[in-house]
């Protein structure tokens, strides 16, 4: 009987490591090397062309002092703050609302989803117009209720909120499809049992439906945060950083050192800053959602 | 273990074959006879057929080489992975302004051999212009296109309004407040768009001041100039000439909703195109009576390792210092050549669109090159203006600020 | 056993106001993401100069086909779709099919630095990906034995400017083998033990017991993947040199530049762009949400 386990265990091990092969190559040819590429950058002048010099802790020192660092940095966690919880909340409350398999909610889950499929730029003019101060529905709408639109991507503290609105708005839908598989999941035995006992709708949500689908909340807090704190194409399609700096990222900072002012060396310094903070900050979603990341 | 075995087989056949198929890639084409020039650009959709025909007009003008234009998204990027990859190409048409930042990475060749060569007199070219090529004592290309900004204005508007284009800032103001329109609270019309915070050093230079300080190490824009500027700036904002965000998205010129704005060369091939009739003069002058404008605009560089710079060369000389060459040019994009002879040529004097833009060109300049210079203006200075802008600061305080930030930035690239 | 309950005429109003309420909300939501949708299709059909003037309209007074027109010749945008395709498609087989084995087998089967080759993965979906572009071009580049290159990498051009350039480095992507990973997991372990137990090797069980249970699993990652091809811009502008090999969103973005913004061809290009991940997503839907039905057994 052992000897059946021993074999099946060092079967699976050999499986494992067959299954994993492709994955693991590509990863250490196409991430691994190019990330240790860029790590060692990160402590020179690379520009790409040109002759290079090593400069040690140079780049990461001068981040401390960097101002605009600063700025971007804050701008990204503001971001980050506002879109993580709002993409979530968003994304599990259509999975729920859509979670019948009627024709119906077959047609609403293809229109909620239709932000998803166009692409930055198409969604960057489409929002452009629809946040015009003047003429743009968004304003317009306000106008109906009497209120007086804010000047949007044209004023400093709303424009990031903006961004904000028009990023939950373009991504809710694939991460609604993402719960809406994981609720299938969710045991109805359960489910009509706690209703049985009298439990209300907000009761099976927080001691059901929650739990079971403990692993995709996980996984789409995980994605929230990593894109959040990457978030890069809106401010770079539409307000170039601005106005008053208010949507410069971090990544947009990035870009604009690396291929702007072909400061390469000092944009990997950056990359591998907000590399660490983003596992922090996974890290620490990982601790919250009551899981290691191992299990 | 067998099907094991067989499976890792197939799996990595899979791959290698995917792989494989997937390595073919389209093969380029081959021209006998002429050498092939290739000519990279970031111009994309009419503009790119505008440089085809340009192309074009040098293959049939002779028989040595062979212009071919390749469109870029992002030229300056394709240009440095080319260089990463050892792939450039022969010729760039590109924006001048970046030439001293690649030069200081060696990614551009020298031409002063064949300007030599071929006794190529570079007074010809637009001062400012040709500055920009140069670094260090050497030339790294010609300057090809330029513009600057002008005031443009509705003919229409103006003169149902009784009023005549202005010359000096106090002359723009009274104007601007004639011609803006309001329906109770909201803007109908606006008489200027003070919509392009970047071009206050052009203001700033009307007023008699100028952006950084002589050796350029620090910045000079917090000023008694500066706050006339922005002084200013505010008196159109409180008379109700403009609101932030007012024409954005839409061409607010064309379709009469804006009286007056700051535009260049570029806008008037989509003007044309609408039924806006419209007249150009040159900016206003400053109250101390100071000319300013602001001068932008493309050259052709050849790149390092470029297989085939000789052909390149011919093509750079053929275009910039042929003067023909580059009014045809014009005739077919609407851009300024930046040969002096050629914009003096009578297709622009004798043009209502383009005398106003050939005038201002004699004291039109190019923004500063010193490094870092870039980001005071776009870092520091214009976030702090669109604050101003905003009503979220004072003038005092976005100058300020800008000040501080922007000298940090100037010490840092030093 | 289902329970048939007939009930009361109270609860019975009040869930046909859950379902009004429900109904309005679903109704808002789509307006808030259909709208934007209609307008750029009437945009698309709008003639130049009605796009500027008219351009809250929503059903065009002059409906014209000539942005779509003219999309096709002004440029390759046929061959740009092929290429968006080819792209799209192959490396959702490649990520569906090797996402699918690695994440079945960091869920499922047990060996020593399962949790490191996680970690790892898991690790390197953090790094953002802008600080990897130019080494990832490197490494293409001189690439031994691709596209004329020998042993050292020199002579050729890697596997530059070819489909491989933007297939192979995202062929089975760390989130392809997290996603499936999650999925896996949250499948019983006692399938498998009882096929083992029968003596059925590790890849059969895979094929035959677990990814038969993926399928709402597997439609979801295809679509993410299939999008992420289709949409990607900015890693095949830097790869591929050759017009003729640029995706639809590079082509899109040719119509927006910094002096005027084609709006009638973007708007027409858009909605071209945007069918085909429609159309998986439709198709896949059913594979998402099964009846109740069904889901019980789980």
């Amino acid at each position: 009987m052992s000897g059946a386990i021993r074999s099946t265990r060092r079967q699976q091990t050999v499986n494992a490591w067959i299954f994993l092969a492709v994955p693991l190559v590509l990863f250490v040819v196409f991430l691994l090397v190019p990330i240790v590429i860029a790590l060692t950058l990160s402590f020179t002048d690379y520009a790409v062309i040109g002759d290079f010099d090593w400069v040690g802790i140079d780049n990461y020192a001068r981040m401390f002092e960097d101002p605009i660092f600063w700025i971007a940095l804050r701008n990204t966690a503001y971001y980050t703050a506002l879109y993580v919880p709002l993409g979530l909340v968003v994304a599990l409350a259509t999975a729920m609302l859509l979670n019948r398999s009627t024709r119906t909610a077959r047609i609403f889950r293809t229109l909620f989803y239709i932000p998803v499929v166009s692409s930055t730029v198409a969604t960057a003019a489409i929002w452009f117009w629809l946040l015009n101060p003047q003429y743009g529905l968004l304003n317009v709408t306000l106008g109906w209720f009497g209120i007086n639109g804010p000047a949007w991507l044209y004023d400093s503290q709303w424009a990031m909120i903006a961004i904000v609105i028009m990023s939950v708005w373009a991504g809710f839908g694939a991460n609604m499809i993402i719960f809406l598989a994981a609720l299938q999941g969710v045991p109805t035995e359960l489910v009509e049992a706690a209703r049985l006992d009298g439990a209300g709708a907000w009761r099976v949500l927080w001691y059901v439906t929650l739990p079971a689908i403990s692993r995709s909340t996980f996984l789409i807090l995980t994605l929230l945060l990593i894109a959040a704190f990457q978030v890069f194409d809106q401010a770079y399609v539409l307000t170039k950083g601005g106005p008053g700096n208010s949507t410069l990222t971090l990544v947009y900072y990035i870009y604009d050192r690396g291929f702007g002012r072909l400061e390469m060396g000092y944009a990997s310094a950056l990359s591998f800053v907000l590399f660490l903070i983003i596992l922090v900050f996974s890290i620490g979603n990982a601790r919250a959602t009551g899981r290691s990341t191992t299990r | 273990m067998n099907s094991t075995t067989r499976r890792v087989a197939s799996i990595f056949a899979a791959a290698l074959t995917i792989g494989s198929l997937a390595a073919c890639s389209t093969g380029g084409s081959e021209t006998g006879g002429a050498e092939d020039v290739v000519f990279w650009g970031s111009w994309s959709g009419d503009q790119a057929k505008q440089l085809d025909a340009q192309a074009a007009a040098f293959n049939a003008a002779q028989d040595e080489y062979e212009v071919s234009y390749v469109a870029q998204e992002l030229v300056e990027q394709k240009l440095l992975t080319g260089l990463a990859s050892g792939d450039v190409p022969d010729v760039v048409l590109w924006d001048r302004y970046q030439t001293s930042l690649y030069v200081s990475k060696n990614a551009l060749a020298p031409i002063d051999e064949y300007l030599e060569q071929d006794g190529v007199d570079v007074g010809q070219f637009y001062d400012q212009a040709f500055s920009e090529m140069v670094v260090d004592g050497e030339t790294f290309g010609l300057p090809l296109l330029v513009d600057n900004r002008s005031l443009f204005f509705n003919e229409d508007v103006l003169a149902e309004a009784g009023v005549t284009p202005p010359t000096t800032w106090d002359e723009l103001r009274t104007a601007a407040e004639a011609l803006t329109l309001r329906d109770g609270a909201s803007l109908t019309r606006s008489g200027f768009a003070l919509n392009d915070p970047g071009l206050f050093n052009i203001w700033i230079r009307q007023a008699g001041g100028q952006m950084l300080n002589d050796d350029e190490t620090e910045t000079a824009f917090n000023s008694p100039e500066g706050l006339e500027v922005l002084e200013f700036w505010q008196s159109l904002l409180d008379a109700g000439v403009y609101q932030v965000g007012f024409g954005e998205g839409v061409d607010a010129f064309a379709e009469g909703t804006l009286a007056m704005k700051y535009d260049g060369p570029w806008a008037l091939s989509g003007l044309d195109a609408t039924d806006v009739n419209y007249g150009i003069v040159q900016p206003p002058a400053g109250p101390g009576g100071d000319r300013a404008s602001g001068m932008g605009g493309f050259g052709l560089v050849i790149p390092e390792g470029a297989k085939n710079a000789e052909g390149a060369w011919e093509f750079m000389k053929w275009w910039t210092t042929q003067p023909e060459s580059g009014v045809e040019f014009a005739k077919i994009s609407g851009w300024i050549p930046a040969s002096i002879e050629a914009a003096n040529d009578p297709y622009f004097t004798e043009d209502p669109r383009y005398a106003a833009f050939i005038e201002t060109m004699q004291y039109a300049q190019v923004r500063p090159r010193v490094a870092g210079a870039s980001d005071v203006e776009g870092k520091a200075l214009i976030p702090a203006l669109q604050k101003f802008l905003a009503g979220e600061i004072d003038a005092a305080g976005a100058l300020a600020e800008a000040q501080a930030l922007g000298d940090q930035i100037l010490a840092e690239n030093r | 056993m289902t329970t048939v309950r007939i009930a009361a005429p109270a609860v019975r109003a009040r869930r046909a106001v859950v379902k009004a309420i429900w109904l309005a909300a679903v109704i808002l939501v789509s307006i808030s993401t259909v709208m934007p949708l209609l307008w750029t299709l009437a945009t698309s059909l709008k003639p130049e100069g009605d796009i500027v003037s008219d351009y809250l309209q929503l059903i065009p007074s002059n409906p014209t086909l000539e942005n779509y027109r003219a999309l096709f010749v002004d440029g390759p945008f046929g061959r740009y779709l092929l290429n968006s395709f080819v792209i799209a498609f192959g490396g959702t087989i490649t990520n569906l099919f090797f996402g699918g084995l690695a994440g079945y087998a960091l869920a499922k089967l047990h060996f020593r630095g399962r949790n490191f080759v996680f970690g790892l993965f898991l690790g390197s979906m953090m790094i953002p990906a802008i600080v990897t572009m130019i080494p990832t071009f490197l490494v293409l580049r001189y690439f031994p034995f691709a596209g004329g290159n020998d042993l050292l990498g020199q002579g050729g051009s890697g596997f530059l400017n070819s489909y491989a350039a933007v297939l192979i480095p995202f062929a089975a992507g760390p989130f392809a083998v997290f996603f499936m990973r999650q999925f896996f997991g949250s499948l019983p372990d006692e399938l498998g033990d009882a096929a083992r137990i029968d003596g059925a090797s590790e890849f059969r069980i895979f094929l035959q017991v677990y990814l038969p249970l993926a399928k709402a699993g597997l439609a979801v990652l295809g679509i993410l993947t299939f999008q992420a091809g289709w949409n990607s811009f900015l890693w095949p502008l830097i790869v591929l040199n050759n017009p003729e090999m640029l995706t639809v969103q590079v082509g899109l973005s040719g119509y927006v530049n910094e002096y005027q913004t084609a709006y009638g061809a973007l708007m027409a290009g858009t909605i071209i762009a945007s069918l085909p991940v429609l159309i998986v997503f439709i198709f896949s839907q059913r594979y998402i949400v099964q009846s109740f039905a069904e889901s019980g057994t789980k």
